[in-house]
């Protein structure tokens, strides 16, 4: 498999600026470059559709524009968009929503921060991935 | 508070019971520990329908977030 000649460029989207903090740090120690923070879902689409980063990580509940419908968005943008959900719902109905609409992780803030990191850690292989056939297609 | 109450009870002409004037508060009891069981009676009734609310939304944890990924990307569902 070819790798990615470059680092993965990663859009972290959450209203709080802490967690967002903690997720940038976890992405650049897996060697990804963080291009943007957004403070909630409109932000995050406006973003995505500036910057076209490999992955985007999004909460659900923000202001304004929830992270799911963001979601919807983005990959109304960008069919091809690898996005990771990190939130706090931990419905199986939101769970299954979110990746019905398109999202191809869903991970649990409730983790800890390097049971986070490992879960990050875990799909990274599959972001990498499609980074690679996005950027083939 | 002060309580309306029905001053007589029955009609003065015919003997009939009467019914309480309208707009008048029906005569009851202010004992507090009624009050109090009521209170008790709506909280314990409340509590029921946050368990029930609960139930109703079955959560995940993220071991079973990860079977359902498998089992989505195997094509089951």
């Amino acid at each position: 498999m070819n790798a990615l000649a470059r680092a993965i460029r990663v859009l972290v989207a959450d209203d709080e600026p802490h967690i967002r903090q903690v997720i940038a740090a976890i992405v650049r120690s897996l060697g990804a470059e963080v291009v943007a923070e957004a403070a909630d879902g409109g932000e995050a689409v406006k973003l995505y559709g500036e910057l076209r980063p490999d992955v985007v990580i999004l909460d659900i509940n923000m202001p304004r524009m929830r992270g799911d419908d963001a979601l919807t968005r983005i990959l109304a943008l960008d069919p091809h968009a690898v996005a990771i959900m990190m939130t706090a719902q931990d419905t199986i109905d939101t769970v299954h929503d979110c990746l019905d609409r398109g999202a191809r992780h869903y991970i649990l803030k409730s983790n800890r921060a390097e049971d986070i990191y490992g879960l990050l850690a875990e799909c990274w292989p599959d972001c990498q991935a499609l980074a690679l056939d996005k950027e083939a297609a | 508070m002060k309580l309306v109450t029905n001053r007589t009870g029955v009609c003065p002409h015919c003997g009939a019971p009467k019914s309480p004037p309208s707009g008048a508060a029906v005569p009851r009891s202010l004992d507090s520990e009624v009050l109090h069981y009521d209170l008790e009676a709506l909280a314990a009734e409340a509590a029921v329908d946050k368990v029930f609310d609960e139930n109703a939304r079955i959560r995940v944890t993220q071991q079973d977030i990860r079977k359902l990924l498998d089992k989505r990307r195997k094509g089951l569902k």
